[in-house]
């Protein structure tokens, strides 16, 4: 039987809004359905002008130190791809406690991200010259309205609440500049 | 009886119409009629070829003042939303996304297809398309997703590359393809974070020659079929010019200065190589495709064995650069400038043989770009400052000149069939 054009049109366009209302459903479940954690973060402020203001964020959690008396690594990484974070409580914020390419059975609550350094493409005469893995959640931006992101910038003390799902799927909730939640006008 | 906008357009054949010439001009030298007379005569004709063309110029101004039309609409809406963007709940902003994005398509399919306005209808649609990626970026910014996350571009083009086809729009698709390369790109610098600047910039070279092949292969898989030989010019556009100016990037002597001992990129560049040799893979493949399917198909091979000769020893080179030791720069500088103005040479020469416009004019855009350049480059330190530039614009005006006249004519002979 052939289908019409205007079916398929109707399809189509009928697939792009649901894909829309999956990606927001997604976000949503995620922020009001996952566990709420704070992170500690460091700001720096470009401009976007199609964008509005937003807020570069470097995480503690983002550069993680390979082999230290706190931490242990999996040596199952590679650049670019998956990682999973095992998160613990230290004090207000939650830090990281393991790192490892596939999460384990008993963290209760771990982030997920994307390797972006691993240390191994500086391989130097048969040595790592880092001990460094560096990686990114997709939560190292946070939108801010036109001309409110420089308090943010000069603020001595930044972090990050963020909404973590049973995958480890992040989204950023709001942000505490030293010691207040960050109110929107 | 006629009217006089009808008498005033009439269309005739073309042999007629110069014969008509002939007379008229001797009717003149007998005194028969007089000069302005014999230019009113002339001008109440067309020849059949002069009322198509006008006629398909007519239909393409439309369709380019509808689309900078929608442009700007677009825009202006876009930024609209984006500046009052916090005022609105996020259930609203929502609501607000997808009954705008229905409105445009619903309102551009029934212009174009059932109130037979073929050229605004298209626009609109393709500022549906627009919409769509406004829509996936706006949702972002709300949910604050990263600006480089390379998903958002991918998605965009996963749901404008149906629309294209099924509308037929060239337009779209050039905005699908734009969307994909970009897409890949930001992911490449995940792939390439760990490098040095200087290993980045030949990465993303290397990535960008063999993507452009790709892309470009795609196109000519296009006119194996009839029905999808419509939507060849896109990719075989976008690929070459991708392909052309990551070449054009290799000709600069910077890319190589940052390597003061040998060294060799492939050496620095980490997990990139497993992403990249995918990719490598699936342009080999795409180029033995092609051959293939033109074998099956009986399709000539005059014109195909040029595209996908070149196309192999692009990729090579893209694969070549990474596993070179880098350490003098001057003869590589040479290499890729002979290089690159060989491959323009040899893009004209495709361009007259394949009767396709966009070649010789992609073709000659590069080569004017690589040497104007490279006047800059090595000029630049030879003479006084006022005759350098004095130099460097009658240089430009003559190449100006000479290259549209050979353009025209090229394209002329094209025409005509000529070999």
């Amino acid at each position: 039987m052939k289908i019409s054009r205007k079916v398929v049109f109707i399809g189509i366009v009928l697939l792009q809004v649901i894909f829309i209302l999956g990606l927001v459903g997604f976000k949503e479940a995620t922020l009001r359905f996952g566990k709420e954690v704070t992170l500690q973060t460091v700001p720096v402020d470009p401009r976007d002008l199609f964008r509005g203001d937003f807020v570069i964020l470097s995480y503690d959690i983002s550069r993680i130190r390979r082999e230290t008396e706190d931490f242990r690594t999996r040596d199952n990484l590679r650049q670019g791809g998956s990682a999973y974070v095992w998160l613990t409580k230290k004090g207000e914020v939650w830090v990281a406690s393991e790192v490892a390419g596939d999460p384990r059975s008993d963290w209760d609550v771990f982030i997920k991200g994307t390797v972006t350094g691993t240390g191994i493409a500086r391989l130097v005469g048969g040595r790592f010259n880092r001990r460094w893995i560096t990686l990114s959640y997709g939560i190292e931006s946070y939108f801010v309205p036109e001309g409110t992101g420089k308090p943010i910038e000069r603020a001595r003390d930044v972090k990050a609440v963020v909404s973590v799902n049973g995958l480890g799927d992040a989204v950023l909730k709001s942000l505490i500049v030293d010691g207040e939640p960050l109110k929107l006008r | 009886m006629e009217t006089e906008e009808e008498r005033s357009h009439r269309t005739i054949e073309k042999g007629f119409y110069e014969q008509l010439q002939i007379e008229v001009e001797a009717w003149r030298e007998e005194d028969l009629i007089t000069l302005e007379q014999g230019s009113a005569i002339l001008s109440t004709y067309d020849t059949a070829e002069e009322s198509v063309k006008s006629r398909q110029m007519y239909g393409r101004v439309i369709g380019i003042v509808a689309t900078m039309g929608v442009v700007l609409v677009g825009t202006g809406v876009i930024l609209f939303v984006a500046s009052n963007w916090q005022l609105i709940p996020r259930f609203g902003k929502l609501a607000l996304i997808i009954s705008v994005l229905m409105a445009t398509y619903g309102s551009g399919y029934w212009l174009k297809y059932e109130r037979e306005l073929p050229r605004v209808g298209s626009a609109i649609i393709l500022m549906g398309t627009f919409f769509f990626g406004a829509a996936i970026f706006l949702i972002g910014q709300t949910y604050h997703m990263r600006l480089d996350d390379p998903n958002l571009l991918t998605w965009w083009f996963l749901g404008t590359i149906p629309i294209a086809y099924l509308t037929r729009s060239r337009a779209i698709l050039t905005l699908a393809i734009i969307n994909a390369l970009g897409g890949l790109g930001y992911r490449a610098s995940f792939w390439l974070s760990d490098s040095r600047d200087a290993t980045t910039l030949l990465g993303f070279i290397s990535l960008y020659t063999v993507l452009g092949v790709l892309v470009y292969t795609f196109g000519t898989a296009h006119t194996g079929f009839r029905q999808s030989a419509f939507f060849k010019t896109p990719f075989l556009n976008i690929g070459l010019v991708t392909a052309f100016f990551s070449l054009y990037l290799l000709s600069f002597k910077f890319v190589f200065d940052f390597y003061s001992r040998p060294f060799r990129a492939i050496d620095d560049i980490g997990l990139f190589m497993l992403p990249f040799n995918i990719i490598v893979a699936t342009a080999v493949l795409a180029l033995a495709g092609s051959a293939a399917l033109a074998y099956r198909k009986k399709m000539s091979f005059s014109t195909l064995r040029y595209e996908l000769v070149g196309g192999a020893i692009l990729v090579a080179i893209a694969y070549g650069v990474l596993l070179i030791r880098l350490n003098d720069a001057a003869i590589y500088v040479i290499l890729f400038n002979l290089i690159l103005f060989g491959l323009c040479v040899a893009v004209i020469f495709l361009g007259y043989l394949k009767r396709e416009g966009s070649l010789i004019n992609i073709g000659l855009a590069f080569f004017s770009i690589a040497l104007v350049t490279r006047y800059f480059d090595f000029g630049w330190g030879l003479f006084d400052r006022s005759l350098y530039f004095i130099g460097g614009g009658l240089i430009l005006l003559v190449a100006g000149i000479l290259m549209e006249r050979v353009r025209r004519q090229l394209l002329r002979r094209m025409m005509r069939g000529e070999a």
